[in-house]
């Protein structure tokens, strides 16, 4: 490329890249750019509040969840409490039941909560059964009685029998008077 | 919520995280930016995209960038090159996402076959379309620092000294890319010239 050349290439590369520049916006581009900067604060609040928003949701959606879940939990009671009590008499049958005093509540008494808690995990892990009551693992009471007959069978075979004798006695009595009341009114 | 008028009275820009006083100056150093360098930001836009639509719209984009950081707004030693940065960047983003430009062979031809003619009276002639698209052509085929560099140079609002802050770079690295930018396409400019004027 010789000198002259290289200036005619340099003055046409000038021209050309001035023209390359050379771009004026339409007329207004300011009052465009203004205007649609005005719009958007609404959407910038907007996304600013949407964490809250999202927060809330999620927050209701918890108590939501909470208080069914809590609804629930008499249905669970209340099987619990049958389901105990046929676990109970039927422990009963195989084991002599003790009577309340003499069980050793201080030993393995959980606080409620705990218990309750602890009732709601096993309840949750446990598959729905088709059989209602629904059959549930045994309460801390009825744990710590069935831990007292394994531990000390002969004692609550003893106050078993005694609790039996006594309630025949008992059984016996209420027949007894029941035949002379009967008898009195026929009189 | 804090709202400011801005100076014309009818565009309001509303703030609810600052306070007022806050809000209103930041909203009134945004309205600043806005009269003093939307046709820089545009300017930018288009030495990129090449296209008076799409440099509107990354000029609306780049100031919607600033409104999101207009708290910085204050804070910026030099508000021009801040703004240049970000029009810059928001051009690249936006031309990335189109397809490359491409000339058909009968417009190349035809631009090299205008190519004698217009050198021969450049300061007269504005360039036509065909020679405008060659020169693109020429540009998109440097090497990304050249080219950007150059991109940049075409902006006349800009010196030297902001092509660099905008590039991230030294004024004499900047010199150094356009003065080799402008050799490759002199060459390239010659070899057409030769090839047309061959046969």
């Amino acid at each position: 490329m010789n000198h002259r050349n290289e200036d005619r290439l340099d003055r046409w590369l000038d021209s050309a890249l001035n023209e390359h520049g050379k771009a004026e916006p339409r007329a207004g581009l300011e009052a465009r750019v203004l205007a649609n900067l005005a719009a958007m604060p609404t959407e910038h609040r907007a996304r600013n509040w949407w964490p809250l928003a999202v927060t809330t949701a999620i927050a209701i959606a918890s108590l939501a969840l909470w208080l069914v879940q809590d609804g629930r939990r008499p249905e669970h009671r209340a099987p619990h409490g049958t389901a105990g009590a046929a676990q109970v008499a039927g422990q009963a049958s195989a084991a002599p039941r003790v009577p309340d005093g003499g069980l050793p509540m201080a030993q393995g008494a959980a606080s409620p909560a705990s218990s309750r808690s602890k009732h709601t995990v096993q309840g949750r892990t446990q598959p729905k059964l088709k059989q209602f009551p629904a059959a549930r693992p045994l309460s801390e009471q009825e744990q710590l009685l069935k831990a007292y007959v394994n531990r000390f069978p002969n004692e609550a075979a003893v106050i078993a029998r005694e609790q039996e004798q006594r309630k025949k006695e008992i059984e016996a009595l209420y027949a007894d008077a029941t035949r002379e009341s009967d008898s009195d009114q026929e009189r | 919520m804090a709202e400011a008028v801005i100076s014309n009275g009818a565009i309001p820009l509303a703030d609810a995280d600052t306070s007022a006083t806050n809000a209103r100056t930041n909203d009134h150093a945004l309205e600043v930016a806005v009269r003093e360098h939307a046709r820089l930001v545009y300017r930018i836009a288009y030495s990129v995209l090449r296209n008076h639509h799409d440099a509107e719209d990354a000029t609306q984009e780049a100031f919607v960038r600033v409104l999101r950081y207009r708290r910085k707004l204050e804070g910026v030693q030099d508000p021009k090159t801040w703004l240049a940065r970000i029009a810059w960047r928001v051009a690249i983003e936006r031309n990335k996402r189109r397809p490359e430009i491409s000339l058909s062979e009968t417009e190349v031809s035809h631009a090299i076959g205008e190519l004698p003619s217009q050198l021969a009276s450049a300061e007269e002639k504005t360039l036509g379309r065909e020679m405008a698209l060659l020169l693109e052509l020429l540009m998109a085929a440097l090497p990304e620092p050249l080219r950007n560099a150059l991109t940049l140079s075409t902006v006349e609002e800009l010196a030297p000294h902001e092509i660099a802050e905008v590039l991230g770079t030294s004024e004499s690295s900047v010199r150094s890319r356009l003065f080799r930018a402008r050799q490759i396409l002199k060459e390239k400019l010659a070899k057409l010239e030769g090839k047309y004027e061959s046969p």
